[in-house]
């Protein structure tokens, strides 16, 4: 085990692929050294590799997203970095009508070994265009996988698990999350898509949620605590498939449910979970089912109207207490 | 205050309920839990019993009236109140609905009637507000949610209010058990012993007195030779498949009674009901009782499906974990006491059915075989015991000789 930052484990990852696998390659818009990508995941890559596996791109997603649905196809694994996931609204098409339905429509007979790595979220005054967290919109895709891991360790072993993907897979992390620093093992570990990790049992509250909103359901649970309520934090790690019945289980024992992520609520994964809970879960419920979600508003630029549109863990905190009886009110 | 008499809703089908006779008359003083009526719903008759002390006024006093849920059928009026007074104070607390608003009034006494009135009257239009965890678990405990008090937003009732009314009824029951051991102790100088009834001796006792009160038995036995049944069963458990003679008879109940429907009713007020369903329910003894969880739809069900549904609800029955869903709408009852070495018995028709199959040991006999000579052959004993207001004693035999055949040449239970 050693403890390294999430930049530095998706480095890892890719590293690691491309030396298990020379099919594997990188293609994005500067990320090639000295400059190594936006974020610098792809940082000393293309020294070590050489420019025919880390490639720069024009400015054109549509390009990159096509090109490297072409190279899945002929057999390659391309790994495709969108810089912005605000950006795949350019490359959508290639993304959800050709990736998505290849292996369908050709009768299983090509497989579409493809990667879109990109990255959302607030938190940095980044604006209206590059910090949406649209997530949902693939998660709504048949066809489709949405990875969003919130620690190192996910990170490295959900980006090993969807390098090795023989279906589409959209990989999006968060740009608050590049530098947080978590145990990652130092053996070739390769975790599996579509399950979800209970990051804290507790009993009195699921908590339900992903990316980077898992650290601020983990600050809300520490919070609570202090007025006695426990919270179990699920970290779904994969937004599709959907890991419902780890979900389900934690309901069972729990009987109230929370669901929190940075996208906006209307239209968000939470509506999705808490659809599924209703229909399966039914008789376990003993409250109605929150959902914490950003304010339906473009991100503003300026710090302070951005943090009030984005949710936070006192959200999560007001929305646990709203559903536990003689609950504390809370003043932060 | 005035506390109303309505027409519960004691099954999830249950749109009305009829009553048969009134034991207390009108205006006469009645107890809690004095029996005040039976009445009788499309599953089962039973006794209700008074929801509060004081004087009652009658409001349905005829006879063999279909009512529906939610009807008011009389009220039952604290002893210093007078009845007209209370009764416009219902009135009011009604069209108050559940807001419970204060309504002004010159007379401030009344104006409290009316809050704590609305509040408690058990009035149809009050929807119970629960979790589905908290009707779960009273769905789990058999509890009644209309006697309960929400403490969540809008009222509602959620779990911890189930867990609480349960320590409260468990603290009342230790103090009345406690009452009734010195009451038994009492009786010992009469050279008896006394013991109370459990809830479930009660619940048979009542059954059994209704149906000697109602049903008119008739007894038909028939006795059928098993040997290919037995070989049968012996070559599904090479096979891998635990099929007890129950399941098979239950299977075979199942396909007879299809043609024999008349046997799949039961009568009520004057006429035969006939059920559209087959749902075999079949005796399961336990301590102090003995329990009849229903297979429903048995007909349509496979002989597999059968065994693993009769073993998971036995097993249920033992380990007290169904709900009383499970026992529920039974059309026709099959008991058994293939284990207890006997060689017929009749038992008892339940009262919302209209026969009941008793089944006795498989037992080694002489039988004559088709050459005329005597040997050694499985024996087992069907005793079918039906309502003669419904059906008489051909249409029994016909029934039963179906059964009977289908055992002796289980090769016609495949076709």
């Amino acid at each position: 085990m050693r403890t390294i930052r999430y930049r530095d484990a998706l480095r890892e990852a890719i590293r690691e692929e491309m030396t298990r696998d020379t099919s594997v390659f990188i293609m994005g818009e500067d990320i090639e050294d000295p400059f190594g990508g936006s974020y610098k995941v792809t940082k000393g890559l293309s020294t070590e590799f050489g420019k025919e596996r880390v490639r720069n791109t024009p400015i054109s997603e549509l390009a990159i997203a096509g090109a490297a649905l072409g190279a899945a196809i002929t057999g390659m694994r391309p790994i495709a970095e969108i810089m912005y996931l605000d950006f795949t609204t350019l490359s959508i098409d290639q993304i959800v009508n050709q990736a998505a339905k290849i292996r369908y429509m050709s009768g299983g007979q090509v497989q579409v070994p493809l990667v879109i790595r990109t990255q959302e979220g607030s938190g940095n005054s980044s604006g209206a265009q590059h910090g949406q967290c649209l997530e949902a919109w693939y998660a709504h895709i048949p066809g489709l996988k949405v990875v969003m891991p919130a620690t190192p360790a996910d990170a490295k072993g959900l980006l090993k698990a969807s390098i090795r993907e023989d279906n589409p897979v959209v990989f999006i992390e968060n740009k608050m999350l590049y530098n947080i620093k978590g145990e990652v093992s130092d053996k070739d570990e390769v975790l599996g898509i579509g399950k979800a990790n209970i990051i804290r049992e507790g009993q009195d509250v699921t908590i339900v949620s992903y990316s980077r909103m898992v650290h601020e359901s983990i600050k809300a649970a520490d919070s609570l605590l202090e007025e006695g309520i426990s919270a179990e934090i699920i970290d779904l790690r994969t937004i599709a498939p959907l890991d419902i019945d780890t979900i389900l289980r934690s309901v069972a024992k729990t009987h109230r449910l929370v669901i929190a992520h940075e996208a906006v609520v209307n239209g968000g994964i939470g509506g999705e979970v808490a659809a599924r809970v209703i229909k399966e879960g039914f008789d376990e419920l003993d409250a109605p089912i929150e959902r914490v979600g950003s304010k339906a508003s473009p991100l503003p630029f300026s710090p302070l109207l951005e943090k009030e549109i984005v949710c936070d863990f006192n959200d999560i905190v007001t929305a646990v207490q709203s559903i536990i009886p003689n609950a504390k009110e809370v003043t932060i | 205050m005035t506390t109303p008499v309505i027409i519960q809703k004691m099954g999830q089908q249950m749109e009305s309920g009829t009553i048969t006779e009134w034991f207390v008359n009108d205006g006469e003083q009645v107890i809690m839990d004095d029996p005040l009526f039976s009445m009788e719903t499309d599953k089962l008759e039973v006794e209700v019993t008074a929801p509060a002390s004081g004087h009652i006024k009658v409001l349905h006093a005829e006879k063999v009236e279909e009512l529906p849920v939610g009807e008011v059928v009389a009220y039952i009026y604290d002893e210093e109140e007078s009845e007209e007074e209370t009764h416009q104070v219902n009135q009011v607390a009604v069209t108050s609905g559940e807001e419970s608003k204060p309504i002004k009034n010159e007379n401030t006494s009344i104006t409290k009637e009316i809050v704590t009135g609305a509040s408690k009257v058990n009035s149809p239009e009050r929807r119970i507000i629960a979790s589905p965890y908290a009707r779960k678990l009273a769905r789990q405990y058999q509890l009644d949610l209309s006697e309960m008090n929400g403490s969540a937003s809008n009222g509602r009732i959620i779990a911890q209010d189930i867990l609480a009314f349960i320590e409260k009824q468990e603290k009342k029951k230790k103090s009345s058990v406690s009452v009734s051991d010195q009451a038994a102790s009492k009786d010992v100088n009469d050279g008896t012993n006394a013991f109370p009834l459990s809830p479930m001796r009660k619940a048979i006792t009542k059954t059994v007195e209704q149906s000697a009160r109602t049903i008119v038995p008739v007894t038909i036995t028939k006795s059928v030779q098993v040997d290919k049944l037995v070989s049968l069963r012996e070559e599904l458990k090479e096979e891998g498949y635990a099929i007890s003679p129950n399941d098979f008879i239950i299977y075979a109940v199942s396909r007879s009674l299809k043609k024999f429907m008349t046997f799949n009713s039961v009568f009520s007020q004057d006429q035969v009901r006939q059920y559209q369903d087959i749902h075999i329910g079949f005796a399961v003894a336990v301590d102090d009782g003995l329990m009849i969880p229903v297979i429903r739809h048995a007909d349509k069900k496979s002989l597999s499906e059968i065994a693993d549904g009769r073993k998971w609800l036995v097993e249920g029955v033992r380990d007290q974990k169904l709900t009383n869903e499970y026992f529920e709408g039974g059309t026709f009852s099959i008991s058994s006491l293939g284990n207890y070495d006997i060689d017929s018995f009749s038992p008892v028709v339940y009262p919302t059915q209209a026969a009941i199959l008793g089944i006795g040991s498989i037992q080694k006999q002489p039988v004559v075989n088709k050459n005329g000579n005597l040997e050694v052959g499985h024996v087992l004993s069907l005793s079918l015991v039906f309502d003669h207001r419904v059906n008489d004693g051909k249409p029994g035999a016909e029934l039963l000789n179906d059964i009977g055949s289908k055992l002796e040449n289980p090769i016609k239970l495949i076709i």
